[in-house]
Order: structure tokens, then C-alpha cells, then sequence
């Protein structure tokens, strides 16, 4: 019952439902808003913990708690069947918090184009470039019209394929630059462990290119010598050395991490932003 | 692959039930008031030196949460972040936080916001300086080089979750001369930030910073808790290695093949 | 300052030109030859992906956007090729707003040049904001009860390719194409928990966290960056095609011998000033 009503609310909406929907949800969202700030600072307090430990505690029981301990026939748990719904109402929750993103960058900008203090242009282009690849996208995928359509979908594609992706991939690549003054500057052999973690490094670097295989192609490919060949050295070095440091640091993350977890889970975490005024 | 199953296992249970109960419990006897030992940290220890330069000098420091969300990760970062703008506020220096998540931008602001209100100092903090870039990552990173570079900041700190932009962010830091200090459990990025930092704090010791900064009962308490939990991981690891050496060693050992067979039914292999 | 200072303090500028040199030269000339050495764990994720039953759908979520495009493309268009050829269906998932416009484009044009269509052997399902885990925990249960529309709108119950598709028992294998260390939530979430097969496509940079879970068997492959790409490019019978990823490959190959050549290149005047006669009289190097 509760299933078919909430696959019936989250169902896909289109033309006029779609905006019946959004107004109905923003509305919703802001009625919560409202009631949480004009709640008592030591009531708020209590219920985000309360929220926060009833979320945790669905996941925890999902995972820990196996179909067999459920008094149900036949055997299964509960919990599991409602991962759906769970996964598609974090899915909304999710979407909402990329407009508090926006939202900050247009008071930013906002600010700084009305002040017109230091750098205001760029915060212009803020603006207008956002504008911009707005407009062409929602131009591109909703109007009917054959020649605005192709006007949109060109600027659109100059906006996307030749500024946004050249201008990311552009930054991707700077890494090939510092990569090489950083390894020219740091790689100093001063002391021997300095001289392993170079030599390591080095077998490392040949062995995941075509060209050190090249190098000692003249070893056999199998037999003892065959060991020696620097794509099997450098193997050995990621699946041994490197394995064990990788698992090792991994446990400590992982004991951390749920350590982390169960603190604020269980409102435990105190002398930072938990402690506050909420 | 092996039969896997949606639900935790016995051993799950049994492991995951003694993490909980050494981290909780130690947690409890350090809120009773029990000493507590922490070794020293020197990256987290630099901080102070961090926010001491940046005085000195007049210039802002950097804090960068990387691409952390609101999770774990980025909840620590936030609980390093508190400490570092208490120490800056007290002596008037700006902390500039450029966030790539918008919800993690929200907690930063408040967080910002409580540690100049502690300090008692409410009016030295500007909204301005904690400020949202851009959820995409090279964009992100682009704008908080741009910041390196234009506020000629004296200090970075990183500590959150990086990938690629770790290396363009500390070499920029670099080439500005700024003192810099990172902090990932993203161990990847570890090498890179070793090569251009002047400290970096590595694996586990990203969750043992608040506890390490606040010295708050609590943290430290959980922090030891940790460490026992590891000692469990560890005499599991060497338990199991022990065993199956031993069963490969005399394969004619009855109780030793139960044994190893009983070990392998509740942690298998994939 | 002596020569052997000067070894150690070559300027960042004349570093950045010569890398650039090197790294344009391969891939402006583009050989064909494919890397002679297939790495074990590109031949699993072969193997894997080629062992799909016919009636199962392959998972390809891609994490990757512009940035990465340089590596995490190659792999994407030499898995969605593998699949196409094979006739195996498969839906890709796009976690990044820009990679789901790119990731379209991909499968769009290979699948054009191969004569399959859109709709019957795959389905693009757009870009999803997230978060991974509860996604991915979901779509286990109920794969429509999660994705409910392609990237057009199209409800999936209506599409050839997906209209089967109810659960994990209907999930073939899963390969995640990312330049994040978002593969755990796969094995914690999915693969592990459902016992499906997880190829694994990360950055260069990112590969060497993956050993552990190769090891363990929680991965059945890995395309190891571009190389990664190149090498799966000749196992899928593409070794004589000049592909940007054969390309890539050597221009890392010079890339690599170019740095090993710095370092050298500092260490040794590193070595030699400390042995010079102005070192021993005390003048200290900074």
C-alpha cells in the first residue's frame, strides 16, 4: 500500500503535472524549513539528532539484520524492500542541494557586480556565461522552431565542446607540467630509503609503459630470468609491497571512518560544529 | 566468485560488534575522566606554525576541504577547519575556504561563523571568505589557484578528499611560497602531496586530527578505541596467516583442516 | 653557480616546454602499434565482459566528465565496442553532467559504425546527481524501480534493451569507468552483496588502490588507464588501427623516460656538488 502511494508520487511527470509537482514539493520543503527555525534551539537540537540516528539506524538494520531474524513468511526483511523508494527520495533530496550551490555563487557574484569593488568583471562573466549555456541548452532541447533550434544547438556545442570540456581537460593535463618539476625538485636520493623509493619508483614508471617491456624484451618469457623482466619486477613491486602498505592503510581508514560514523550517529561528536547552536 | 550475501555474516557481526564496543567503551572511560595518551602528530602539529606565518606576514591561509561532500570525510575536515579558524581569528588573520560541494559549503559557513562568535570576535568574520566555486573538479581547482595566486596566501592547508587536483593545487602553493600542509585518506594522492607539502599527514592520521587539536575526551577516547579495533583486525590477520601456513605446512592435522575450513566459511574469498 | 647547481635548478619553464615536446610528438604522429604486453588484469576484464550471458545487461557507470576525457574515454570506447561486437546489451550510467553528453556521443557513434541501435542493444539513462550508495543499493532490488526513464524520458518498461530488467539477477556484470575512488561503493553495495562480476576502469593514478581488490577477487578486471584502454584495443582485434590510446601509450612511454631523465639528471649534480672542492670548504647548498 505504501509502496504503490510512493511509486505513484515519484512516478516521472511531464508538461503541466511536472510543474503541479515541483510547486507542490518546493512548498513542502520550505513549510519544514519554517516549522525547524521556529523551533526552540534545544528541541532542533533533538530532532536533527533524532533524524540523524533514525537514518543511520535504517541502513544499519538493512545490512545487519538477515531476512531469518523477521518474524515474516516467508523470510525476508522488510527493510530491503523499501531500497528503492529510499534510494530514489535521497536521489531527490540530493538534486535539491545542487541549487544551494547556485544559489551561493549568484549572491557571491550578485554582490560583487553591484559593489563594483576589485575583479567585478569577472563575476559579470559569471553571469553571462551561465546565462549563456543556460539559455542554448533549454533553447536546444524545448523549442519547436527549425532555426532557433540549430542557432541554439550551435552556441550550445561552441559552449560545451569548445570552451567547457577543452577548458577542464585543459586543467587535467597542467598535471603532466607539475608532475615534472615536482619529481625533478622532490626525487633527491639523500639518504637509502630515498634511493629505494626512487629506484621503485623508476621500475614502476617502466613497467606500466609500452617501452619497458621493450627494454628487457631480450630476458626469456619464462623461466628464472624471466623475473627480471621490468614489466614482472614492476608487477611484483604493485601486488606485494604496494598491496600490503594499500591494506594497511585501508584497515585504519576503515576502523576511522566507522568510528567517525558512530559518533555522529550517536550525537557523540562534540567540540566542533555539533556543539552549536542549532 | 563465491556465494555472497546481501546481509551481514556471522563474522561481520562478531567483528564489526567488537570495533563498536572498543571504540564506545573507551569512549565512555575517557568522559570519566581517564588520561588519555596521544602520540604527537607533526603535520597537525604545524598547524599552529601555519597560522603563525600567516600572521607574521599579513597574508590569509588557505583552507581547501577538496572535494569532500558532507560525509565523513568532509565532517573531519570541518572539525580541523573549527580549530584553524579559533587559532586565526585570535590573532586577526583571514582563513579563505573554497568549497567544491554546496552542502558542505552551508556547514563550513556556520562552522566559520561559530569559531569567530568563540573567539569572541563575531564581526571580523566575512561570509566572502568561505565561498562555494564549482562542483566540477577542475573548475574547482582552477578557482582555488586563482586564489594561491591573487591573495599570495602564506599558508595552505588541504584536508579532505583529493584526486588529480592535489598536485596542481600544491605545486601552485609552491610557487607562491606558501608553508603547506595536507591531510587525505585518499592514499593515491599521498605521493603528490609528500612531493610539494612541507608536512603531510598520512592514512589514519586525517581521523585522528580533531581528536589530536580539541584533546576533547570523546575524540581521544574514540581514538583509542580505534587503535584496540586495529589490534583485532591484526590478530585476525595473523591468526588466519598462522593457520593456513600451518594447515599447508602438516595437511594430515585434522583439527587444524577444520579449523582453517571454519576460518575460510566466515571470510571468504570472493 | 656551478654547473652542478645548475643541474639541480633547471627552470620550471624550459621543463614545461620539453614536456610538452615530448608528449605532443607520439601523439601528433599517431603510430599504430598497440603495447606488446597485455597486463593479466585487462585480460580478465576481457574475459569477464566476453562471458556475459546473452539474456544479462551490462552495467557502464561512468564517473568521468571532460577532465579525465584523455584517459577515462579511450576505456569507454573500448568496452562499448567489446559489448556492441559481442551482442551484449548494456545501459551506461552517467554520474557527471558534462561525461553524460560525452559518454552519449561515444556509444552513439560506435554503435552507428557497427549497425546496432539505440533502444534494442543499449540504453543511455542520463545523468544521476547521486548519491552513489543509496543508488546503487536500490537498484539491486528493483533496477526500474530506481531508473525509471532513459535520457529522453522514455519510460524503460517501454525500451527492448531494459523492459526485462528487474533486478541484480538480471545483471550480467557492472564496470565502472572513473577517475574517483568511487569503486568501493560498487563492492560494498552491489557486486559483492548480489555476487555479480565488477570490471574496473580507474585513471593511471588511481590503479594502484585496486590491487587489494584484485587480489581478493572482489574485482574481475582492471583497464589500467589509457595503457589499460590500448592494451583491451588489441584484444578486442584493433592492434594495426591507429587509436589515440596506442598513441597516448607511447607518448606516456617517452613521458616516463623523459622524468626518469630529470631526476638522473638532478641527482647528479646533487651528487657531484656535494663532492666538489667548494662543498667540502663549507659553502652550503640551499
Amino acid at each position: 500500500m505504501m509502496g504503490s502511494v510512493w511509486n505513484w508520487i515519484a512516478a516521472p511527470r511531464y508538461g503541466w503535472q511536472f510543474a503541479v509537482f515541483l510547486c507542490g514539493a518546493l512548498s513542502l520543503g520550505c513549510l519544514a524549513l519554517i516549522m525547524l527555525t521556529s523551533t526552540p534551539p534545544r528541541y532542533r537540537k533533538t530532532i536533527v539528532a533524532a533524524v540523524t540516528f533514525l537514518a543511520g539506524l535504517y541502513y544499519a538494520f538493512e545490512f545487519l539484520i538477515p531476512p531469518a531474524f523477521w518474524p515474516l513468511e516467508p523470510p525476508r526483511n522488510p527493510l530491503s524492500e523499501v531500497q528503492p523508494l529510499v534510494a530514489t527520495l535521497t536521489q531527490i533530496i540530493w538534486s535539491f542541494a545542487l541549487l544551494l550551490g547556485v544559489w551561493n555563487l549568484f549572491v557571491i557574484h550578485g554582490r560583487a557586480v553591484v559593489k563594483r569593488g576589485r575583479g567585478w568583471c569577472n563575476s559579470a562573466a559569471f553571469f553571462i556565461s551561465f546565462l549563456a549555456i543556460l539559455g542554448a541548452g533549454l533553447l536546444k532541447d524545448y523549442t519547436q522552431g527549425s532555426t532557433i533550434r540549430k542557432a541554439s544547438e550551435s552556441v550550445f556545442t561552441i559552449l560545451f565542446s569548445g570552451f567547457l570540456t577543452s577548458l577542464d581537460a585543459t586543467m587535467f593535463s597542467l598535471i603532466a607540467f607539475y608532475i615534472v618539476s615536482a619529481a625533478y625538485r622532490a626525487f633527491r636520493v639523500k639518504s637509502l630509503e630515498a634511493g629505494l623509493m626512487m629506484a621503485a619508483a623508476a621500475i614502476i614508471m617502466l613497467a606500466l609503459v609500452p617501452v619497458g617491456a621493450e627494454i628487457t624484451n631480450w630476458l626469456p618469457q619464462s623461466g628464472i630470468l624471466s623475473a627480471l623482466r621490468v614489466e614482472r619486477v614492476g608487477y611484483w613491486l604493485l601486488t606485494s609491497p604496494n598491496m600490503a602498505a594499500q591494506r594497511a592503510i585501508a584497515f585504519g581508514i576503515a576502523v576511522g571512518s566507522l568510528a567517525m560514523g558512530l559518533r555522529i550517529w550517536l550525537s557523540l561528536e562534540r567540540g566542533n560544529f555539533f556543539d552549536r547552536q542549532l | 566468485m563465491s556465494q555472497a550475501s546481501q546481509y551481514a555474516s556471522p563474522a561481520v557481526w562478531i567483528v564489526e560488534s567488537l570495533l563498536v564496543f572498543f571504540i564506545l567503551w573507551k569512549i565512555l572511560s575517557a568522559r570519566r575522566g581517564r588520561e588519555l595518551f596521544i602520540r604527537r602528530i607533526p603535520g597537525l602539529s604545524a598547524l599552529d606554525e601555519a597560522v603563525g606565518r600567516a600572521t607574521e606576514m599579513g597574508k590569509p591561509i588557505l583552507f581547501a576541504p577538496g572535494l569532500s561532500g558532507l560525509d565523513i570525510v568532509g565532517l573531519q575536515s570541518m572539525a580541523i577547519l573549527s580549530h584553524v579558524v579559533r587559532k586565526a581569528a585570535r590573532y586577526g588573520t583571514r582563513v579563505i575556504v573554497p568549497l567544491a560541494d554546496p552542502v558542505l559549503y552551508t556547514v563550513a559557513e556556520e562552522v566559520a561563523k561559530d569559531a569567530y562568535n568563540a573567539e569572541g570576535v563575531p564581526e571580523r568574520f566575512d561570509p566572502e571568505d568561505v565561498r562555494f566555486l564549482s562542483d566540477r573538479q577542475f573548475a574547482w581547482a582552477s578557482g582555488v589557484v586563482g586564489i594561491l595566486h591573487r591573495e599570495k596566501v602564506a599558508s595552505a592547508l588541504y584536508f579532505g578528499y583529493y584526486f588529480a587536483e592535489s598536485l596542481i593545487l600544491a605545486e601552485n602553493g609552491q610557487m607562491v611560497g606558501a608553508i603547506q600542509v595536507a591531510g587525505t585518506p585518499a592514499t593515491t594522492q599521498i605521493p603528490f602531496f609528500l612531493a610539494s607539502c612541507d608536512y603531510t599527514i598520512i592514512g589514519d592520521e586525517y581521523y585522528a586530527a580533531s581528536a589530536y587539536l580539541s584533546r576533547e575526551p570523546t575524540l581521544l577516547g574514540s581514538l583509542v578505541g580505534q587503535d584496540l579495533g586495529k589490534l583485532v583486525i591484526i590478530g585476525i590477520i595473523v591468526l588466519g596467516a598462522i593457520a593456513f601456513t600451518a594447515q599447508a605446512v602438516c595437511p594430515a592435522v585434522g583439527w587444524l583442516c577444520d579449523f582453517t575450513a571454519t576460518i575460510a566459511k566466515y571470510f571468504p574469498r570472493s | 653557480m656551478n654547473v652542478f647547481e645548475k643541474l639541480q635548478t633547471i627552470d620550471r619553464r624550459i621543463l614545461y616546454l620539453l614536456i610538452a615536446v615530448v608528449i605532443a610528438v607520439p601523439l601528433l604522429q599517431r603510430p599504430s602499434r598497440h603495447p606488446r604486453i597485455v597486463f593479466s588484469e585487462v585480460q580478465n576484464a576481457y574475459q569477464t565482459l566476453r562471458k556475459v550471458p546473452k539474456d544479462k545487461i551490462v552495467i557502464v557507470s561512468c564517473v568521468w566528465g571532460p577532465g579525465t576525457r584523455a584517459e577515462n574515454e579511450p576505456q569507454t570506447r573500448a568496452i562499448v565496442r567489446h559489448l556492441l561486437r559481442e551482442g551484449t546489451r548494456f545501459v551506461i550510467l552517467s554520474w557527471d553532467q558534462l561525461g553524460s553528453q560525452l559518454t552519449y556521443e561515444d556509444a552513439s557513434e560506435i554503435s552507428k559504425e557497427l549497425g546496432k541501435r539505440y533502444g534494442t542493444d543499449w540504453v543511455h539513462l542520463g545523468y544521476n546527481p547521486g548519491p552513489m550508495y543509496a543508488i546503487i543499493r536500490g537498484l539491486g532490488k528493483s533496477f526500474q524501480g530506481v531508473f525509471k526513464v532513459d535520457r529522453f524520458g522514455k519510460k524503460l518498461k517501454y525500451i527492448p534493451a531494459t523492459r526485462d530488467v528487474r533486478d541484480y539477477r538480471d545483471i550480467g556484470a557492472v564496470v565502472e569507468i572513473t577517475p574517483s575512488g568511487t569503486v568501493s561503493s560498487w563492492i560494498a553495495y552491489f557486486n559483492q552483496p548480489f555476487n555479480i562480476p565488477l570490471v574496473f576502469c580507474p585513471t593511471a593514478v588511481m590503479s594502484a588502490e585496486a590491487y587489494p581488490y584484485l587480489d581478493s577477487g572482489q574485482l574481475d578486471g582492471m583497464l589500467n588507464g589509457v595503457i589499460g584502454a590500448a592494451q583491451y584495443e588489441t584484444l578486442i582485434g584493433m592492434e594495426n588501427e591507429r587509436t589515440y590510446a596506442a598513441a597516448a601509450s607511447w607518448a606516456l612511454s617517452c613521458a616516463h623516460i623523459f622524468i626518469l631523465l630529470l631526476i638522473v639528471l638532478g641527482n647528479l649534480g646533487y651528487a657531484l656538488s656535494k663532492r666538489s672542492p667548494q662543498r667540502r670548504g663549507g659553502k652550503s647548498i640551499v
